[in-house]
């Protein structure tokens, strides 16, 4: 069970907004959590917090552990010591701060909706760059020939065994930063694909060189 | 192994001796002293001695093949070292930074209303000394170990302010709180003040480069690769070390282009 910074925002806007209406701290905490019980259609029983017999410090410390956002969790702990100064005045600095997190989070979402949108972009060039470098490490023997054809410059016999694997190692460095951005971790499932690509890439150049010569 | 190798080094005698100040000027000195106990030339002498003597011996590995190449080198390698170490230590300063900025707006929200309700800048920096702030709550736990001295919170909060790392808790500080506690301000006119200003600029200013950055890491990742690939095998210019010497060439243009996609990116509180 882990509140999301969504929900951690919710929370605080009710208890804040109960605060301020002049209920206790105690009553705010309830009405915050039935609220996002009620929310969650019972995905997650946040209830079952009320009957710890917990006080509010220790439902507040709860929230504060099953807040994924490690920093954020310090609100609870921020929001446990000013309910102690004064509840009204702590209930207008609450709402001050969920707004100013939840602008934060549109902020933090219009940044990943741009990522995304350049994702499909980063994919395409990445498989073009697998695509490219397979056909160029399957041709290479061709280019090999023209050149010691046309420029006089004999390539040996290492060298074009050699180049697939370095191609394929410039391929999948590009990849591994490309799917480190484009999805924000590295995607196995990407470098596969990329190595098949490749693979595929580099075996069709070869056939159809084959069948040409 | 900026903890592990640059720092006992940087505690060395020779290091120490070594005076030069000119690198990692926009990290107060105070940074260091705090967290490692040495000065800020010592690091910077630490850096150009540890980075000499990597450069000498990798250079001495290619010696056997020609000189000038080695030295050739030498030099790169050695302005590359200094040039990894100092963005490594400036990147460290810099997210403790970026971590206390991320909670100026609570710390700041905190303050305003400890003061507002209580009016006393003892509760304020006994209140902080309990949070779990990064950085400033250890920080200004040790400012009641003054206090208790005897030194007056008002001075005490400006020298915090003065050293702590976030510009927006300086400001917020030395602008509204020392004002309200000597009287020049009353609290209610401050009661807005819009601590995430400057963080959020950041974040504006890293989204506006989003589309370049990425378009020149595409180009570093992608198109670059494939081009130089290409003329090389076409053109025949291809040998065995240059294969082997190709990928980790570019393994670091695009560490490179990731260094630039991620420089400046802010992390909101709350995002």
């Amino acid at each position: 069970m882990s509140l999301t910074n969504e929900e951690v925002i919710f929370l605080l806007k009710i208890i804040g907004n109960n605060l301020i209406l002049g209920r206790s701290s105690e009553n705010s905490i309830f009405l915050a959590i039935k609220n996002l019980q009620e929310r969650n259609h019972r995905d997650k029983n946040w209830i079952k917090l009320l009957n710890l017999g917990l006080g509010t410090n220790g439902i507040l410390e709860k929230l504060a552990e099953f807040t994924k956002d490690k920093s954020l969790a310090r609100v609870w702990i921020l929001l446990s010591k000013l309910m102690k100064i004064s509840s009204v005045e702590t209930g207008k600095k609450i709402l001050e701060i969920a707004d100013n997190l939840d602008s934060n989070r549109k902020l933090m979402e219009k940044r990943n909706s741009t990522l995304k949108a350049q994702r499909y972009k980063t994919l395409f060039l990445g498989a073009l760059t697998s695509i490219f470098l397979g056909i160029l490490a399957g041709l290479a023997p061709l280019f090999v020939t023209f050149v010691s054809i046309f420029r006089n410059i004999t390539i040996n016999q290492t060298t074009l065994t050699i180049m697939p694997f370095s191609l394929y190692f410039i391929t999948i460095s590009s990849i591994y930063f490309i799917s480190d951005i484009g999805f924000g971790k590295i995607d196995i499932k990407t470098i596969i694909f990329t190595t098949i690509v490749y693979v595929c890439s580099f075996f069709v150049a070869k056939a159809i060189l084959l069948l040409i010569l | 192994m900026i903890e592990k190798i640059i720092i006992p080094l940087a505690k060395t005698n020779f290091c120490r001796k070594i005076s030069f100040d000119k690198f990692l000027e926009d990290v107060p000195n105070e940074y260091f002293l705090e967290n490692f106990d040495i000065k800020r030339s010592n690091i910077n002498g630490s850096v150009i001695f540890f980075s000499l003597i990597l450069a000498t011996i990798i250079s001495c590995g290619v010696l056997f093949y020609n000189i000038i190449f080695s030295l050739l080198v030498f030099i790169i390698i050695t302005l590359a070292i200094i040039l990894f170490l100092i963005r490594k230590i400036r990147k460290m300063y810099f997210d403790e930074v970026l971590k206390v900025e991320q909670h100026s707006d609570l710390i700041c929200g905190e303050i305003l209303l400890i003061l507002s309700t209580t009016n006393s800048l003892t509760m304020v920096i006994e209140y902080l000394a309990q949070g779990s702030y990064p950085i400033i709550s250890s920080m200004i736990s040790k400012l009641i170990q003054r206090m208790n001295v005897g030194d007056s919170p008002v001075s005490l909060l400006q020298t915090f302010a003065l050293k702590q790392p976030s510009e927006t808790i300086r400001e917020f500080i030395l602008e509204i709180i020392i004002p309200i506690a000597d009287g020049q301000l009353t609290i209610e006119k401050s009661i807005n003040f819009e601590a995430q200003w400057r963080i959020r600029k950041n974040f504006d200013s890293y989204m506006s480069q989003l589309e370049g950055k990425m378009s020149l890491f595409l180009a570093i990742t992608t198109i670059i690769p494939v081009t130089i690939s290409m003329l090389l095998v076409i053109m025949g210019y291809v040998n065995v070390s240059m294969l082997v010497f190709l990928p980790l060439v570019f393994l670091v243009f695009d560490l490179i282009a990731v260094e630039i996609f991620n420089s400046g990116k802010v992390e909101l509180l709350g995002g």
